[in-house]
């Protein structure tokens, strides 16, 4: 049950995700900030549009790499604070 | 008197060799490291037996690409900073404008360019560092040197496509760099933190003032600007008290909202050059730094970095614009109506730049050279030059200059000229609105306006807009988007939205 809601929320952010930048869809698995695929133009429309569309406020402490780095990390980031 | 920028160098060698001179994450450079350093690939480069050539810098930013600029000066011929991860395809091009004379790389680039077959001497940095130094030689070439000679050629991005090489002499450089030591008290307890590019113009007054001031230069790692909370972190961390970094890194410090966070209390100057620095994102900033010296600068690469400069010395309400102020001191700013005459109050201008800051001109390129650095129209009696620099200015109530829009930017619109710039400044303070632009659709004749953030109604738009701006300025369409294009240098392409949005492709950005 945990894990299919998990699932879920990762669905969630990734969608968020590729509307910022589409060519994440392709690399899922990456290191968005090795890749840059979300660099410091792209950082404020990600936490914008995760705010936005999922109803959060992201504490700006935790806009941190480790939180940002991979699709999972973020998934899990936005559990944290919906669960809080 | 000071006629070669090495003399900055050389001055802070004398009074602080051993102090840090430039660092970046993996490298710490004294001054007499760099020196030494610079000293020994000038002696290298020697060997070319060519001066006043340009030698392309292929490097990763680090601190050793400052050794790699001096140590080409030192050689007699002029350094171009380049971008190593532009396309090849625009190296290229570059390459047939710039035809140097040699390329000096580092260990990560070296392959790189080898492949790329090139057909140019290569040298790598790391090799030429650790040979000998032939002062003798060096002191040759630099009796021959005069302050005319070129020192760097910038890349920009031409409206044509093909890029141009912005050529400045020392004289210009030594001209920047005293007036920016001068007017904000630059010495050699000032800690720098740099933001731009080494191939981007907006870096020469940070590296300039570090090498003239014997100050420190933290070259901040670039995935730090994605972090501002990590940000303000690392200028507290390195005690940096002034950064003079573009507008939109600036920006993202205040949208993420860091500064509730973390104040970054060494900083007590903040400085920002290279594109509008919008007043909402301004006021966050100076609400959490309010005894931090705040200076809006302008200026083309042309004019080595900014040609004119405001300190904000007064209330601004979100929407307003933010003066680029006056003139450098050494500067003339002429601003110049369609017919070639000063304008009047209120009229709007080109603003024109007259001074020793102004580039020799367009590298290899005399037909875009003369097209705009021209004869001061004024004056009729002896050979005077002027920059043109395409921007639209006017002066205020308080005879500061107001950036308007680029020239080309400025349309005709049911018979009235409209700067579309003015509709963004305008659209830039309504709430929720955190980026937009203006295009004209020359087919339909009409005002296009495209806006990030939260999503209006047409018709509460247009009431907005009509509280602010006249009826015909108002825009008749408007497009919602979820992202904006941006060009290599950050800045929002408005060349790409207008050819999306015409061929009916905007879909792609929403």
């Amino acid at each position: 049950m945990i894990e299919r809601k998990g699932k879920a929320m990762r669905e969630k952010v990734l969608e968020v995700l590729c509307q910022v930048n589409p060519k994440i869809v392709n690399n899922v698995e990456a290191d968005l900030l090795e890749t840059g695929l979300i660099d410091s133009f792209e950082i404020v429309n990600v936490v914008m549009e995760l705010e936005g569309a999922l109803n959060i406020e992201i504490d700006p402490e935790l806009v941190t790499p480790e939180n940002f780095q991979t699709v999972d990390a973020i998934a899990k980031l936005v559990e944290s604070i919906i669960t809080a | 008197m000071t006629i070669n920028v090495l003399e900055y160098l050389e001055g802070s060698v004398g009074k602080y060799p051993e102090k840090t001179a430039f660092i970046d994450e993996n490298k710490e450079l004294t001054f007499q490291q760099l020196y030494d350093n610079a000293q020994a690939a000038g002696t290298a480069l020697l060997s070319l037996n060519v001066t006043r050539r340009p030698v392309l810098v292929f490097m990763e930013k680090s601190a050793d690409n400052i050794g790699a600029f001096m140590g080409i000066l030192y050689s007699g011929n002029f350094y171009c900073p380049i971008d190593t991860d532009m396309p090849v395809q625009r190296l290229e091009i570059i390459m047939e404008t710039l035809k140097p004379a040699a390329i000096l790389v580092d260990e990560v680039n070296a392959n790189k360019i080898i492949q790329m077959n090139l057909g140019y001497p290569c040298f790598n940095y790391k090799d030429i560092i650790s040979g000998e130094i032939d002062k003798e030689r060096l002191a040759g070439i630099r009796r021959k040197m005069v302050d005319t000679d070129p020192a760097y050629v910038l890349f920009t991005s031409g409206s044509t496509g093909i890029p141009k090489g912005v050529l400045i002499n020392h004289k210009s450089i030594i001209d920047f760099t005293d007036w920016m030591t001068q007017k904000f008290h630059i010495t050699c307890k000032d800690n720098f933190g740099n933001q731009s590019p080494f191939y981007f113009d907006l870096s020469i007054g940070d590296l300039y003032c570090t090498l003239k001031n014997g100050c420190t230069n933290f070259i901040i790692p670039k995935k730090l600007f994605v972090f501002p909370v990590k940000l303000m972190e690392y200028l507290n961390e390195k005690k940096i008290n002034v950064i003079f970094w573009v507008p939109s890194a600036l920006c993202v410090v205040a949208n993420l909202r860091a500064l509730n966070k973390v104040i970054p209390h060494y900083l007590d100057r903040v400085l920002f050059c290279g594109e509008v620095m919008p007043n909402k994102q301004l006021n966050v900033w100076r609400k959490a730094l309010p005894n931090v010296k705040f200076a809006n600068l302008y200026g083309p690469c042309e004019a080595v970095d900014a040609c004119t400069y405001y300190i904000v010395n007064r209330e601004f309400a979100d929407d307003e614009p933010l003066p680029i102020g006056i003139p450098c001191e050494n500067t003339e700013i002429i601003v110049l109506n369609d017919k070639d005459e000063l304008v009047d109050e209120n009229e709007v201008g080109e603003l024109c730049i007259k001074g020793s800051s102004l580039a020799l001109g367009y590298y290899n390129n005399l037909e875009k050279t003369e097209a705009v650095f021209v004869q001061n129209p004024l004056n009729k009696s002896y050979p005077e030059k002027i920059y043109r620099t395409g921007d639209l200015v006017k002066y205020n109530e308080y005879g500061e200059l107001l950036y308007v829009s680029r020239k080309d930017y400025q349309i005709k619109h049911m018979g009235y000229r409209i700067e579309l710039g003015e509709i963004e400044v305008t659209a830039g303070g309504i709430a929720g609105i955190e980026m937009c632009a203006c295009i004209y659709d020359d087919k339909k004749s009409r005002i296009v306006f495209f806006y990030k953030g939260t999503v209006y109604e047409d018709d509460i738009l247009r009431e907005i807009f009509g509280k602010k701006i006249p009826d015909y300025m108002i825009p008749d369409v408007n497009v919602w988007l979820k992202e904006f294009p941006y060009n290599s240098n950050g800045k929002i392409d408005r060349k790409q939205l207008k050819g999306a949005y015409m061929d009916g492709k905007i879909e792609e950005f929403r």
